[in-house]
């Protein structure tokens, strides 16, 4: 399956460790079958977070990207990626 | 030399060193909140004085204070943060062993403040680790 970064800003920052949490948890626990949240990066200066997804397509993934989530963090920038593992020079 | 954990003398270290680091005081120079690191026991574990709390001050990349709290006679400050975990977690933590982020997502960490002013400022959270990773422990 395809890789594709999504750069979020992030509008609201939850106010608590269990709201964190229990958001994440239910972001990846719903993002199953053709589509898996593989990890993110948070950029606190810029209050970005970067997040590399596998999915099907662009589409799908963005079809999944709910209200919910795209009003914590509207997306600023999605786009197909390629993942170049530097273990494999290992 | 290794100092006991937990213990004033460890505390004192880590002050000194917090005081000292010019990267500390560099990312956490727009920090502004005292926090209170709850030390709890491991299931079973009644060898150590626990749990115990150490109380820091922190500000603008300096600790202006730091001692820890008798539990028994005294309230808890109110402070910014508190931060709570088994003492085999935090040891971990010190030692490099236990990713801060992963901690906290994992609850190992549990964190009680404003988290949204926690992750704005997640590198001086990250550097402060880094500093208590300074101070050796004793086995």
């Amino acid at each position: 399956m395809p890789h594709f970064l999504i750069i979020h800003k992030v509008a609201m920052y939850p106010e608590s460790q269990d709201e964190w949490i229990d958001q994440w948890r239910d972001i990846k626990k719903e993002a199953h079958g053709d589509i898996e949240w593989i990890h993110s990066f948070l950029d606190p200066a810029a209050s970005k977070l970067y997040c590399q997804w596998k999915a099907e397509s662009l589409e799908s993934l963005m079809k999944f990207l709910t209200p919910r989530i795209l009003e914590q963090g509207p997306v600023e920038y999605s786009s197909e990626i390629v993942l170049f593992d530097t273990i494999w020079l290992d | 030399m290794a100092y006991p954990f937990p213990s004033e003398e460890w505390l004192q270290v880590l002050v000194d060193i917090l005081n000292s680091d010019e990267r500390y005081s560099e990312v956490a120079a727009n920090w502004e909140g005292d926090m209170i690191v709850v030390i709890e026991p491991e299931d079973g574990d009644e060898r150590r004085d626990l749990p115990a709390a150490a109380y820091l001050d922190l500000w603008h990349g300096k600790c202006r204070s730091a001692r820890f709290l008798d539990l028994d006679g005294e309230e808890m400050p109110d402070a910014a943060f508190t931060f709570r975990a088994r003492i085999d977690n935090i040891e971990k933590l010190f030692s490099g062993q236990l990713d801060p982020i992963q901690a906290m997502m994992t609850r190992r960490l549990r964190v009680e403040g404003n988290m949204a002013y926690m992750l704005r400022n997640v590198p001086t959270v990250l550097d402060f680790v880094r500093c208590c990773q300074k101070v050796p422990i004793k086995d």
